[in-house]
């Protein structure tokens, strides 16, 4: 299940994003309405000169996701990620994650990811990811999610990841998430119920 | 243990159809082959979990590393699936699944299209795309991953009128005790491998995959000799002590028997059926048999599995000879007898194993492949069912078919040419 990943000029239109198939480099390298230099110019593209091994998305009814995998840069230099988009989401980040006093706690990536050249980048669980905001329709196990991600230079990269159930990556984004992450978890759900008394007072403030 | 005619011979598909072996041969000659070939070079160096440097272990003086057995791969990719003509490797799991509610034909290609990708990686000793224990991956130890649809999945796909004719339960017969928690089943994943840790691994990774799809029905675990431990080519003993296979067929000079052909099977070909059957062995009433008993009811001896009209495991059985006082050599009811006809198509591979659930629970496997359930094992099921010395002892207490589609072919899923045929 590897993933190509095709690089262009911005202005060109993402529709093509929203094709669940298989991105083949030759034909979209070669093919189309992009101009004949780009070939010769795709050395100077930083989007150019990486590839995703195994990408994949956690599956959700709606909401947050993220998407991962492993980037390699052949580029021989650093290759800076900025920004992300998929049709899937109403909004992309990058992100990754910070020790908060102790606590390691997501947020989005100031200035971007750098991908080191050379050597794999892990997009995983606890880890960087790609972050969905904002998910409307399921995206269901089996399906395949395209985001794409741009490079400090404008150029782009297409990832079609596989959608596949995961337990893991419970992260949660915002602030105040924290708390509400913690309250998923099934043993303090269970504490709560059976501990009226002591949580009340959260239920008045609700 | 049911059988048909005599032939000599194990099951010998050592490596199925399709691209060679990346691995087995390469590697027995020496390291780099086996390392650059069979893990696949750059996706194993990503992924960085199951690659080990081949260079680095030591060899014996016939230059086989120690770890050989685990470093065994069969290939996932080709026009059948694996696990029906591989050799039996040591361990095997068995697990069916039923539908849940919702799971429709778009749904069920999601599925397999996660099973393909999954099964391909853990076959070739890489973790599966979201493996969570991805280090459990990395002794493949000849694994295979092979998939098969009950009658259920057909009507789930709106498929219904492509399922094959023989596709549904067994008739019952007489000596059947059969429960619901062994039989049935929509969805069947046979897991084998030299290696428990493999197949309880590989088993895992598939079954929490197909969660949103499918819910486990039964499991069933099962044992042969572990690789290493008998000379290749020895015919399996079963619980009982009988040596359980000598007229086997082999499906790689008889074909016919367990594949369908590639002209006129529509989207089977290159498919096959399997049968399921947990017989339970009443081992303790077996102990009150004595040794001249038990060679009685299957006609064979337990020492070498000769027939007992024969020197050697691999004798023609002589059904007419006959003693000093006129009855035959081997009992008229003796389970060779029984289990073979004179008709040549009344034969299937089988590919059984042992189970030991603890004390009274003990038994075989039995999974049996072959192109036709009713052409070719029915009839044969009929005849024991009738009469068999053997079935004092033994009682089939699950029974479980499926069809197993075709093997997935570069950039196809598992069942493709069913669901999108």
């Amino acid at each position: 299940m590897n993933r190509t990943i095709i690089s262009r000029p911005r202005p060109r239109v993402l529709a093509a994003a929203a094709v669940a198939g298989l991105a083949l480099l030759p034909a979209a390298c070669t093919s189309g309405s992009q101009a004949a230099p780009e070939d010769t110019a795709a050395a100077d593209t930083e989007a150019a000169a990486l590839t995703v091994e195994d990408p994949w998305a956690k599956a959700v009814d709606e909401g947050m996701t993220a998407v991962f995998g492993t980037l390699t840069n052949a580029s021989g230099h650093d290759v800076r990620l900025v920004s992300a988009e998929s049709e899937a989401a109403e909004s992309t980040e990058l992100h990754v994650f910070v020790d908060d006093g102790g606590t390691p706690v997501m947020q989005e990536a100031d200035g971007g990811l750098v991908i080191p050249a050379g050597e794999p980048f892990d997009l995983e669980p606890g880890g960087p990811h790609l972050m969905l905001l904002g998910v409307t329709d399921p995206l269901e196990p089996g399906e395949e999610v395209t985001v794409v991600v741009a490079a400090e230079d404008g150029s782009e990269l297409e990832i079609n990841a596989p959608v596949r159930s995961f337990d893991g990556a419970n992260e949660s984004y915002e602030p105040e998430g924290a708390e509400h992450a913690e309250s998923e978890h099934g043993e303090s759900t269970d504490h709560a119920a059976h501990s009226d008394d002591e949580h009340s007072g959260h239920e008045e403030d609700k | 243990m049911t059988g048909g005619a005599a032939r000599s011979g194990g099951t010998a598909e050592d490596e199925p159809a399709g691209p060679p072996a990346p691995s087995r041969r390469g590697f027995l000659r020496g390291g780099a082959t086996f390392l650059g070939g069979a893990l696949g070079g750059a996706a194993v160096t990503l992924g960085g979990t199951a690659a080990r440097s081949a260079a680095d272990t030591p060899r014996d003086a016939a230059g086989t590393a120690p770890d050989h057995a685990g470093r065994a791969t069969v290939p996932f990719r080709g026009p059948r699936q694996p696990g029906v003509g591989t050799t039996p490797q040591g361990f095997a799991t068995l697990v069916a699944l039923d539908l849940v509610r919702g799971t429709d034909r778009e749904a069920l290609i999601r599925l397999m299209r996660i099973w393909t990708d999954d099964a391909e990686r853990l076959m070739a000793g890489r973790p599966g795309l979201t493996d969570t224990e991805p280090e459990l991956a990395a002794v493949p130890a000849r694994l295979t991953v092979t998939v098969g649809y009950g009658p259920g999945v057909f009507a789930a796909a709106d498929l219904a009128g492509r399922t094959p004719p023989w596709l549904r339960p067994l008739p019952s017969f007489g000596m059947d005790r059969l429960e619901d928690a062994w039989s049935g089943g929509d969805l069947l994943l046979q897991v084998c491998a030299d290696d428990p840790v493999a197949v309880s691994h590989a088993v895992r990774v598939l079954v929490k995959q197909a969660r949103t799809f499918a819910v486990g029905r039964w499991l069933q675990r099962g044992f042969r000799n572990s690789p290493g431990t008998t000379a290749p080519g020895t015919t399996w003993r079963n619980p009982m002590g009988q040596v359980d296979g000598t007229g086997n067929i082999d499906p790689a000079t008889e074909p016919h028997l367990v594949w369908h052909a590639d002209d006129t099977a529509g989207w089977l070909a290159g498919g096959t059926s399997v049968v399921v059957r947990r017989i339970a062995m009443d081992l303790d009433g077996w102990d009150e048999v004595d040794r001249a008993g038990r060679e009685n009811v299957i006609g064979r001896r337990l020492a070498d599995g000769a027939p007992l009209t024969g020197n050697r495991e691999h004798d023609e059985p002589d059904l007419e000879a006959t003693g000093p006082n006129g009855f035959g050599v081997i009992d008229f009811a003796a389970h060779i007898r029984r289990s073979r006809t004179d008709d040549p198509a009344e034969r299937f591979l089988r590919r059984p194993y042992g189970y030991d659930d603890g004390p009274g629970d003990t038994g075989l496997l039995f999974v049996s492949y072959q192109a036709d359930v009713d052409r070719q094992f029915v009839p044969v099921q009929r005849r024991l069912d009738e009469l068999d010395l053997l079935n004092e002892w033994t009682t089939p207490v699950g029974s479980a078919i499926f069809a197993v589609p075709p093997g997935a072919g570069p950039g196809e899923y598992l069942g493709q040419a069913l669901l999108e045929g």
